[in-house]
């Protein structure tokens, strides 16, 4: 595999800690999740039906990416495609892009429902859509006149 | 929450006169005998919101990302950021300026710059900033 997956990165470890104080100032009952291993970053999006997650994780072959529920633990896992193959170390003039396999948990803040989720993936954006459990769906009350 | 959009996600990146941020995309130069290939990671950018010009040696890649956005959803994790991107280059003389190709696939640029068929041999100098 390439070199600069595993070089440590003060770049990417100044960005773990400033995600980290980041979540601890704006801590909203999410679960943080930590270590290297948090890419591709995710963003979500809540509402009572159900939520939203996006992550960036350009050119990727779709066949290649892997997304999946477990109650309230989704999964994405994955490998980046390189450059033509072609290509040799001795080629590389800049290299900032890498290519280890991913694999990311997000811990979600309730359980969903397994049979409505939705993955798609476009401009190298992954986009999740996931449905609350049917029993942490809202109901709605009749209200008896009295 | 929304406004640590501006600081997640990316080292490199800086507010820009939109209020918008601009981050600069991390890049692959290759330089193989004919051409020189450039591979900058733009996730969100498609074709028709890329612009790549070369202005004497100054090569500028823009992208432009739509933003998502989910109606009737309220945001609740915002681990990076959304913004523009951009990046300038250093091209050497050495390159072929009408035979340039730009490709954008899954939010990954591809240029090709060729080179002009003196300097094959050469090796041609892409200088990031």
């Amino acid at each position: 595999m390439t070199r600069m997956g595993t070089l440590w990165s003060p770049w990417r470890e100044m960005n773990r800690l400033r995600r980290e104080v980041d979540h601890l100032i704006n801590y909203d009952g999410w679960p943080t999740s930590r270590g290297p291993a948090a890419f591709p970053a995710v963003n979500a999006w809540e509402n009572e039906q159900g939520l939203v997650l996006t992550a960036e994780i350009p050119g990727i072959d779709p066949s290649k990416l892997d997304v999946s529920l477990e109650k309230d633990v989704l999964t994405i896992s994955g490998e980046r495609l390189g450059v033509a193959s072609a290509a040799t170390e001795e080629n590389y003039v800049r290299r900032e892009r890498w290519f280890e396999p991913f694999k990311r948990t997000v811990e979600l803040p309730f359980d969903l429902n397994p049979d409505k989720c939705d993955a798609s993936y476009e401009r190298g954006v992954l986009t999740v859509r996931l449905e609350r459990a049917p029993e942490l769906q809202p109901k709605k009350l009749t209200i008896k006149a009295g | 929450m929304n406004n640590c959009q501006a600081t997640n996600g990316n080292p490199n990146s800086q507010v820009g006169a939109e209020q918008r941020p601009v981050y600069r995309p991390s890049v692959d130069i290759l330089d193989t005998a004919g051409d020189v290939v450039l591979v900058a990671d733009v996730p969100g950018v498609d074709e028709s919101h890329l612009d790549v010009t070369l202005d004497k040696n100054v090569l500028t890649i823009r992208g432009t990302v739509q933003h998502a956005t989910f109606e009737g959803y309220t945001p609740v994790r915002t681990e990076y950021g959304v913004g523009n991107f951009e990046r300038v280059f250093t091209v050497s003389d050495d390159v072929n300026r009408d035979a340039i190709e730009a490709t954008v696939k899954d939010g990954v640029l591809q240029l090709r710059l060729p080179k002009t068929a003196q300097s094959t041999r050469r090796k041609i100098d892409v200088v990031a900033r």
